[in-house]
């Protein structure tokens, strides 16, 4: 047993010691279904916008253990070693080294083409699907009642201890780590987080849970004191940024919605018999995957090489659709992007010299909402977003609402609000105490992209008629 | 993609005058589907089960349009929550459906989620969906009488296209 060091881009070095536990993580490290990882990209298409964004989920969940274990140590400190439960900071620990591993290729996409095709496997329960595989397990050795209560961890409804909120929660090791390594990777320069900061100033405490304005429950959160306001907020306004600069940028969308459509077509005729016109062999893993997607070992098959290394393949396609799509994937030849939000605040939602009410932010706000709402349902109704007899999208869409900070109970998922000790010692929600972060709207974009002139004339008609 | 639009929540919210809560608006949304009388909204299991982000999307495009409005309130003890509410009750021109919403607009929230949630894991195969849900949702075991009471209401609707799972 030694030291193993990593050096990473955002910890600088990280170790496994040579204790027992830290030792057995590194063996899990060493896994097939981990190193899968060094497979899938971080930010799957974002690499086509950011050239530096190429980082992988592997290395991601070396930070995110990382940072697990300096967020135990905040625990430590804060609940005395009394209380402190190191069987459970372990738990934690390794939990957040193996959270991605059951992340297909280009994550997001790919699930959200499963999910059209009613075969998504949720990423939880795939995840505790590959921590029953062999090698894994064998890994565990010694701590084998951990896939377990790993699995068990990540399919709880809501964290009940605080070890478990390190994992799940506004301050977990996932955020914390994406969001500084995406920031750095992409390149952009906006999006810095306080981190030491906020490390310093976090506390544990218990929290309620609630279900539509009902308190369910009770769990332990990290909260902030007063004295990281202005790096909470930072915290949430570094989120929106990073939806707005990388994750929900425009050609990054444009290429998933690709990706996804691509996936859809190659299900459908496997599905309808018609492989052989797809241009991938049965043997091939996409193809042995969407012929049995419950099965564990196809789809450990998967990452975003075996797709990349397809795609001249795929663009060779008897099936003209097949082939448009994977020629554009491959070649970056995305969709005409009508960004309707956009169009639609420059018609509605810039003040009218003149006009009683030009200075009214909250009605031009309103206005824009309304004719976007109206551009997306009128796309549906008349079909516009309906592909073609080959399969084919004249029109792919994206919507991409997004809050960094949720107030309201959020029916997806518990746990949403940041809680700051006020002066009277009380927890109270961020948004009741900061000005910035109650102010702060959702992120919301919506997109059209048009495959051709004449369909993107159709979109800009629609938009020119609701906004009339 | 659903098929579902603001325009069959906004039908949801009028039957039901008013609706407490997104995640109730879900449970009811994911029901209607599973009894075949909805409209085409696509579910996915999340932590509080059935799930659809397309009716998120259609709820608030719903409110944008003004078809319905969206309150905010806060609850005694600090949790805020949010009410749609309808200008005027209407009925959706389906009896059963109407019912089942109905039902779903009194249900509480709990045993709301663990009835829907039960009926959507046998939907999608699960042959002890209760137990499912139990070992998934320990912590609200104590609401699960409470939710089979409410889910044989559900299986009384009448008039339903497909019954829905039975599973009590």
């Amino acid at each position: 047993m030694r030291t193993q060091r990593v050096r990473d881009v955002v910890h600088n070095l990280v170790e496994f010691d040579a204790g027992p536990f830290e030792q057995t993580c590194w063996k899990v490290l060493n896994t097939k279904p981990m190193q899968r990882l060094r497979r899938v990209k971080q930010l799957g298409f974002s690499e086509f916008v950011y050239p530096g964004a190429s980082h992988t989920r592997l290395a991601h969940s070396i930070g995110v253990f990382n940072t697990a274990r300096q967020l135990c140590n905040v625990v430590e400190r804060r609940l005395g070693r009394d209380k402190y439960n190191p069987d459970k900071a372990r738990l934690a620990m390794a939990a957040a080294l193996v959270h991605d591993v059951g992340h297909g290729p280009f994550s997001h996409a790919f699930e959200d083409a499963l999910k059209r095709l009613k075969i998504a496997k949720r990423h939880e329960l795939r995840t505790m699907q590959i921590l029953q595989e062999p090698d894994v397990v064998e890994a565990f050795g010694e701590f084998p009642d951990l896939p377990k209560r790993i699995g068990e961890l990540i399919e709880a409804p809501y964290p009940k201890d605080i070890y478990a909120s390190l994992v799940s929660s506004q301050f977990d090791a996932d955020r914390l780590d994406y969001m500084r390594r995406d920031r750095m990777m992409s390149g952009t320069q906006q999006s810095g987080i306080d981190y030491e900061w906020l490390l310093k100033n976090l506390h544990v405490r218990n929290v309620p849970v609630s279900l539509d304005g009902e308190e369910i429950g009770r769990g332990e959160a990290l909260v902030i004191d007063e004295k990281s306001i202005p790096a909470a907020e930072g915290y949430i306004f570094s989120l929106l940024y990073l939806y707005i600069n990388v994750y929900f940028h425009k050609t990054t969308r444009g290429l998933e919605k690709l990706f996804s459509a691509l996936i859809e077509l190659i299900a459908t005729r496997v599905r309808d018999g018609h492989l052989a016109k797809v241009g991938l062999p049965a043997s091939h893993p996409l193809v042995r995957f969407l012929k049995d997607p419950e099965a564990v070992g196809p789809f450990l098959e998967l990452d975003d090489t075996v797709i990349l290394g397809s795609l001249s393949m795929l663009s060779a396609s008897e099936d003209a659709s097949i082939a448009e799509l994977a020629g554009r994937i491959r070649d970056r030849k995305v969709y005409m992007c009508v960004d309707v939000t956009r169009r639609m605040e420059a018609k509605l939602g810039l003040p009218k010299p003149g006009a009683a009410d030009a200075q009214d932010l909250d009605q031009r706000s309103r206005s824009v909402e309304r004719g976007v709402a109206q551009v997306a349902e009128l796309a549906k109704e008349r079909g516009l977003l309906k592909p073609n007899d080959s399969g084919l999208p004249g029109a792919l869409e994206d919507s991409a609402p997004r809050s960094p900070y949720k107030r309201f109970d959020d029916a997806s998922k518990p746990f949403s609000p940041i809680y700051v000790i006020g002066a009277d010692g009380e927890l109270h929600d961020l948004a009741d105490m900061s000005a910035a972060v109650n102010s702060l709207p959702a992120y919301k974009a919506y997109r059209l992209y048009a495959r051709s002139e004449s369909d993107r004339d159709a979109i800009l008609n629609l938009i020119e008629e609701v906004a009339k | 993609m659903s098929q579902g639009t603001a325009k069959d929540v906004a039908a949801v919210v009028r039957a039901a005058g008013e609706l407490v809560g997104r995640t109730r608006l879900q449970k009811t949304v994911a029901l209607l589907e599973l009894a075949r009388v909805g409209y085409g909204f696509s579910f996915n299991y999340y932590k509080f089960g059935p799930y659809s982000e397309d009716l998120v999307e259609s709820a608030d495009r719903a409110v944008a349009l003004g078809y319905v409005s969206e309150e905010e309130r806060r609850a005694a003890w600090g949790g805020r929550y949010s009410i749609f509410k309808a200008s005027h009750a209407e009925p959706t021109g389906s009896v059963a459906r109407d019912t089942l919403i109905r039902i779903a607009k009194e249900a509480d929230a709990v045993a709301l989620e663990l009835a829907v949630t039960a009926a959507f894991l046998a939907d999608e195969g699960a042959k002890d969906p209760w137990s499912e849900v139990e070992s998934r949702k320990p912590d609200k075991r104590g609401s699960l009488r409470k939710a089979k009471e409410l889910y044989r209401e559900f299986l009384k609707v009448e008039g339903l296209p497909q019954p829905l799972p039975t599973i009590v």
